[in-house]
């Protein structure tokens, strides 16, 4: 789902990537704050993947505003995701600011859980049900069910009961084995 | 207390499904359980509601029907490798057996692109054999070179298309079946088994320190022949793992296939490829010493395609270019 890059803008292979890496860690280290080298890492190489992922869709015209607002964005989503794992492995603990770190007792709780779950989804419809994986497309692109029944020449009930019988599925899958992101099945 | 214990479980059952409930991954029972519960507790509904908040707001695209590996993992991938478990370990080694992006981002940050079979952690259901991506979607087309251990004398070189990562491993037991034997860990394990294959436990490749990713192409053009030019040299550092190449293509459509080939003066054996006329320009060609540092010394790439079906001239053309990589501090005391 690229877009033409506009006039100007640099390509992947125009970038300085291992300055860019540099630039990058600056940016993290400024926005996190604390001096966490190990995970000052991690979140730069996790910038360098979505600079990388902006690149390639779009082209980038002022790379290092560009890179400035990803640096930013992945600290903040640090922090965000941490409050969102402790909702799912601690649920029941304090809720303040700066929860415990979820990781210290569960080593899986890396990442957006939201980003991880939806991806889950769409990969596994996309290989086993296409019907599923558009109705899921759908959702995450945050298309009504009435529009989508619409724009399908359906009921609306009939999208709904489609829909059930695709998480049904994938809960039936994801039982059948362990896992922190599907612990919902 | 009864009740108590009732309503704190009724928090933790809540709190622990926001998730799946923002994937519209609760069923109508469940849906009207937590709607309940969300009109009933403060708590709990301040917290979904500034989760929500965060989702919409935080600027990411939607989810198309190439959505890919989140970036969160593949950045934690050391410990990704080992933590996922169940149908996301399975979805994500899919993926990887047919997204060349993905592929491309990991070794990208320094780890083999793929992800062992490690029996504890593996969902039961069933999984799907994916077929690798076809070239055409290839990102880059990457060019391993695997320097010996003990000689570093380049006789062991990989060289292939990243389409399929696997590929390269099969395309050099093809070629040249008595090149490689079983990798050992440490010497840049590049040539691994197909993610598409029955899994076999692989061991985790040695990470190199620190992060690579592909530098500026260095950009070549193609000798006049008996031209005594200035070759192109590009300074590299210590740490240097991977360069771009752009060459001219040849007279050839875009999608015509081209043998392309490189070899160090030095000393080598030169292993061939097949690209796409295109790809030549298209910053797409990367050399890479499979996870180790480039060496230095005079590089020849030769191009070598056609002729085309319409061509006046009933010959292939060729293009041959050359250029030295050297190492910081040896540039003569600039």
């Amino acid at each position: 789902m690229s877009t033409p890059a506009p006039p100007g803008a640099k390509q992947e292979a125009d970038v300085h990537w291992d300055e860019a890496r540099a630039f990058l860690k600056r940016v993290v280290r400024k926005h996190f704050g604390r001096p966490d080298e190990t995970q000052i890492d991690e979140l730069t190489q996790e910038a360098l993947v979505l600079l990388l992922r902006a690149v390639r869709r779009e082209g980038a015209r002022n790379l290092e505003g560009l890179m400035t607002v990803i640096g930013r964005r992945v600290v903040i989503d640090y922090i965000r995701n941490r409050q969102r794992w402790a909702r799912i492995v601690q649920p029941m603990a304090d809720d303040g600011p700066e929860p415990s770190d979820p990781s210290a007792g569960t080593p899986e709780t890396f990442g957006d859980p939201d980003q991880r779950t939806r991806f889950v989804v769409l990969e596994y419809f996309q290989a086993r049900s296409p019907k599923c994986h558009e109705l899921a497309l759908a959702f995450f692109g945050e298309e009504d069910w009435r529009r989508v029944a619409t724009r399908l020449g359906q009921a609306y009930s009939a999208i709904r009961q489609q829909w059930s019988r695709c998480v049904k599925t994938l809960r039936e899958a994801a039982r059948s084995g362990t896992g922190l992101m599907l612990e919902w099945a | 207390m009864a009740t108590g214990a009732r309503q704190d479980d009724t928090h933790r059952w809540a709190l622990a499904r926001f998730t799946a409930r923002r994937a519209g991954l609760l069923d109508d029972d469940e849906e009207r359980r937590m709607a309940e519960h969300l009109a009933t507790c403060d708590s709990c509904r301040r917290q979904w509601e500034e989760d929500a908040a965060v989702v919409e707001g935080d600027g990411s695209p939607a989810p198309g029907p190439d959505a890919h590996i989140p970036a969160g993992v593949l950045a934690a991938w050391p410990r990704a490798a080992k933590e996922l478990r169940g149908i996301e370990r399975t979805m994500v080694r899919e993926h990887l057996a047919r997204c060349s992006e993905c592929r491309q981002e990991l070794e990208l940050l320094g780890h083999a692109p793929e992800l062992a079979v490690v029996p504890a952690l593996e969902w039961m259901g069933q999984a799907r054999e994916v077929p690798a991506a076809p070239p055409t979607e290839s990102p880059h087309k990457i060019i391993v070179l695997k320097p010996e251990a003990r000689r570093r004398d380049w006789t062991r070189w990989a060289f292939g298309s990243w389409a399929a990562l696997a590929s390269a491993a099969a395309l050099l037991l093809v070629m040249n079946p008595g090149l490689i034997g079983p990798g050992r860990q440490g010497e840049g394990p590049v040539v691994t088994p197909s993610p598409t294959q029955t899994p076999t436990p692989v061991l985790p490749a040695p990470a190199p320190p620190g992060l690579t990713v592909v530098d500026r192409p260095l950009r070549l053009q193609a000798a006049l022949r008996g031209e005594a030019a200035k070759l192109p040299e590009r300074t590299i550092s210590p740490g240097t793992r991977l360069l771009a190449i752009v060459v001219e293509p040849l007279d050839l459509p875009d999608r015509f296939p081209v043998q392309v080939t490189i070899r160090r003066e030095e000393g080598g054996t030169p292993l061939e490829a097949t690209v796409a006329n295109a790809d030549l320009a298209s910053g797409r060609l990367v050399l890479s010493a499979g996870g180790l540092p480039l060496e230095p010394g005079t590089y020849v790439v030769q191009a070598r395609g056609g002729p085309a079906p319409d061509a006046i001239l009933p010959e292939p053309q060729t293009a041959e270019y050359r250029f030295v990589l050297k190492a910081a501090g040896t540039e003569g005391g600039r």
